[in-house]
């Protein structure tokens, strides 16, 4: 066979240029390699074969790319929508007692309410019970911005007694309890006292007693407060719609809901925030539940939290 | 409640006892009646035992039966149909929820007082 004529190797490359893979100049078996057709003829399939192949790397490196940017949008798209959903419920959260705050202050300052003495008193706790839930809403979004930074949290350990603090919280959900006809029972022999940081505390008993009252379907609520070997107890109690077993196990986790949001309101960090705080003051906290039958959340607090002993030492050189 | 001319009774439906009560506060100071239902259950069951008020003022979330099903259920039972409802809700698509639920009046929380009696005083315009 005689070396390729310069025709054939321009057609060949006319129609690699086309982006044909596969295009090559034949060689027979018995062509002359010193002819420099053939050595052109050789050099230019050495060089198809190499572009090729470069084409092959880099559409698989765009591939990858491709999809390590599709994977990396996926994720700011689900970054995005939970911030988006994150806001929405809070902003949903702020809002329910927003609305009471609201109506209770224009409809005293307009003169709407007020009339007599009874309804005064009534718009003025209501607008308290706002101002607290606020507190209690604004302290919670605070914790969760809190809760990533290792040691950010100070705890401001003070004598709290438990028994006295469910009595006070339950006081505030006394309206509320009285119109949905929910009995409720503390049961305690006598003062728990520990050292806690107040407030914190207020958040874990407001959170689980709202929970309480929440999904308790209107059935009793029964607290227990006792202390034992310098560990304080408290146990509270509902007889409502109860958790599934599969969310069960989730439940402390931040957003985690064992609800429908079309139903049940909520931040979904109540649970969360508990477990943080009771960690954070060297405690435990426990839930047991089933579906239909109600939950029953269980707290242990050390009376002496590990760094209240360093707290409440006094000061070298000072007097005993 | 009984039945008056012209009818000054409003049902309220709404989970958060608190919001309840600060829109009875306001509107029993106008001089409206006021009834207070849990949820959507508990609305139905009031409003077929009771003279039917000029207006349901209806929370859309809510444990048990919530405002999408309550309004499913009044809107199938041919007394309570023609009932006028007035949802409240904080959701910032608040007009497309009461348009899926054919409700043309809605409450965006938090509620102002004067939207509120505007509301309750003519809940069909």
């Amino acid at each position: 066979m005689s070396a390729p004529a310069i025709d054939e190797l321009f057609a060949v490359m006319a129609h690699a240029s086309c982006g044909h893979r596969g295009a090559r100049i034949e060689l027979g078996k018995d062509v002359d390699p010193e002819d420099p057709m053939t050595r052109l003829a050789i050099a230019l399939n050495v060089l198809l074969e190499d572009l090729e192949y470069r084409h092959d790397q880099a559409q698989a490196h765009l591939t990858a790319l491709l999809d390590e940017r599709t994977q990396r949008l996926r994720e700011t798209q689900e970054v995005v929508r939970s911030r988006e959903e994150f806001i929405s419920i809070t902003a949903h959260e702020l809002s329910t007692p927003l609305t009471s705050l609201q109506l209770a202050l224009s409809g005293l300052r307009s003169g709407i309410i007020g009339s007599t003495p009874d309804q005064l008193r009534r718009a003025a706790e209501l607008a308290d019970r706002q101002a607290r839930k606020l507190v209690v809403l604004v302290d919670t979004l605070l914790d969760i911005g809190q809760s990533e930074a290792p040691g950010a949290t100070t705890l401001h350990l003070e004598k709290v007694d438990l028994v006295k603090l469910v009595g006070e919280i339950r006081e505030l959900f006394a309206p509320d309890l009285q119109r949905r006809r929910i009995p409720f029972e503390i049961h305690a022999k006598g003062p728990v006292v520990g050292y806690w940081d107040r407030r914190a505390m207020e958040r874990v008993i407001t959170n689980l007693l709202g929970n309480a009252i929440k999904f308790g379907a209107g059935k009793p609520i029964e607290v227990t407060v006792v202390a034992h070997d310098a560990t304080a107890r408290c146990v509270i109690t509902d007889h409502g719609i109860g958790i599934a077993p599969d969310r069960l196990p989730r439940i402390f986790e931040r957003f985690e809901r064992a609800v429908s949001a079309d139903h049940y309101g909520g931040l979904g960090l109540g649970l969360f925030i508990v477990q943080k705080i009771v960690h954070e003051h060297g405690g435990t906290v426990q839930a047991e539940s089933a579906l239909g039958k109600g939950a029953t959340f269980t707290i242990q607090l050390p009376c002496t939290s590990p760094a209240a002993s360093a707290l409440r030492r006094p000061p070298e050189g000072a007097p005993p | 409640m009984t039945t008056s001319e012209p009818n000054n009774d409003v049902l309220i439906v709404d989970d958060d006892t608190d919001i309840s009560e600060a829109i009875e506060l306001i509107l029993q100071s106008r001089g409206y009646r006021c009834a207070v239902a849990l949820d959507g259950a508990e609305a139905l069951d009031y409003l077929r035992a009771h003279s039917l008020p000029r207006v349901v003022l209806l929370d859309m979330m809510m444990p048990g039966m919530n405002g999408k099903q309550f309004r499913d259920a009044q809107l199938v039972d041919p007394r309570l149909a023609p009932v006028p409802v007035v949802v409240m809700t904080g959701d910032a698509r608040a007009s497309t929820k009461a348009a899926d639920l054919g409700v043309r009046k809605f409450l965006r929380k938090p509620v102002s007082v004067s939207d509120l009696l505007a509301a309750v005083h003519d809940p069909d315009g």
